[in-house]
């Protein structure tokens, strides 16, 4: 899956699931304190990955995520690496 | 708001007094001594006493005395059950008499392989449930709000012997969302507090006690996400060496896609439960732990 493609498929679910305007969707925005997504959103983002990416986030790897740009940067990555 | 800042009543000196107590002393030796440690929180500890006082003479409407005489006894009890705990958790099971009230529920959702959720509170020995449920034959796990207590945890730790009981400590990077979504799917059973949230948790503001309080969404978010029962369940110190645990029918939350719905459905699971906590708490008022500002202030 090409990089546009990946960033273009999470901005969707974010728009789609998390009710997020396309304008707030900022590579620098943080995930918890900019876009608001609290823990039990987390649970649906994890869902999410599973069921567009076909793979399995492990716990470890949400230590990196802060921003957007870290949110795609880790899907990327580990969607080309399956 | 009022909200859980994530700080555990006591220290790690004082965790150790209470392991060194039980592991040369014993148990009722322990609770000897413990008479002077509460007393010294009931002097000392002017933080929490203003919450128990609040809880004693605003929520109970308790004359001034019996306020003063009951802050103490609840450092006493809030010391005995951690005691307790250290006690059953390192194997002094046997010492400690239980009966159970709705443990089938329980059962019927090992044996029926549903898993679920079990909202316990801050109040009693929900700690120990998981122990005392190991009879079930399926893996417990635990959610503990105060994992950033790391050292103390630690100490936990080191008496944990039984297997079955795993862990699950919230992390701030929310990386305990993994360990949630797994057990649940593996269709285990997870035990986690409906009394306590952290700031940007979502909640509802219910009628307990006579006033208005927060209390969490999140189990109850979960069980619905998941497809998995809930149940009401709470270990209550009846004497010195008996505890009464109470567990609730199990009860599928439903998931909708239209959020208000979703909302409607989360809060009447919020209130059922805070009724029960409300039914238990009347029955022991002296065991309630939760040592900040609990209600909303007027």
């Amino acid at each position: 899956m090409e990089n546009k493609e990946i960033i273009s498929k999470v901005n969707d679910f974010l728009i789609d699931e998390f009710e997020l305007e396309e304008d707030q969707l900022i590579p620098t925005a943080s995930l918890k304190e900019t876009l608001e997504i609290d823990s039990l959103d987390y649970v649906d983002l994890v869902v999410i990955i599973e069921r567009n990416f076909g793979f399995k986030v492990k716990g470890e790897d949400f230590a990196t995520i802060k921003s957007l740009q870290d949110f795609y940067d880790y899907i990327i990555s580990r969607a080309n690496s399956n | 708001m009022p909200s859980w800042k994530g700080q555990s009543r006591g220290n790690v000196l004082g965790y150790k007094i209470f392991v060194f107590a039980l592991k040369y002393l014993g148990l009722f030796f322990a609770y000897f001594i413990l008479l002077f440690v509460a007393f010294y929180f009931f002097l000392f500890s002017r933080k929490s006493s203003k919450f128990t006082y609040r809880y004693f003479r605003h929520i109970l409407k308790y004359s001034w005395l019996k306020t003063k005489w009951n802050i103490y006894r609840n450092y006493y009890t809030f010391g005995q059950v951690l005691l307790d705990k250290f006690a059953i958790l390192g194997g002094l099971k046997g010492k400690f008499t239980y009966n159970f009230d709705g443990e089938h529920h329980l059962r019927s959702m090992v044996e029926d392989n549903t898993g679920g959720i079990i909202v316990n509170a801050h109040i009693g020995n929900f700690e120990i449930a998981g122990q005392l449920l190991e009879r079930l034959n399926s893996r417990i796990n635990v959610l503990m709000l105060d994992a950033e207590h790391q050292k103390i945890k630690n100490l936990v730790s080191n008496v944990l012997v039984n297997k079955d009981v795993n862990i699950i400590p919230i992390q701030s990077d929310y990386s305990h969302i993994i360990p949630i979504s797994d057990a649940l799917i593996n269709k285990e059973l997870i035990a986690m507090a409906g009394d306590r949230f952290i700031q940007e948790g979502k909640v509802f503001e219910v009628d307990f006690m006579g006033e208005k309080a927060l209390f969490p969404s999140g189990p109850f978010y979960l069980a619905a996400r998941f497809g998995v029962p809930v149940t009401f369940a709470f270990a209550m110190k009846e004497s010195k060496t008996h505890y009464h645990f109470y567990a609730t029918a199990p009860e599928v939350v439903k998931r909708y896609k239209n959020p208000e719905e979703q909302e409607q459905e989360l809060e009447k699971f919020v209130v059922k439960y805070v009724k029960e906590f409300e039914r238990i708490l009347k029955m022991y008022p002296l065991q309630w732990f939760n040592y900040y500002q609990f209600w909303k202030t007027k």
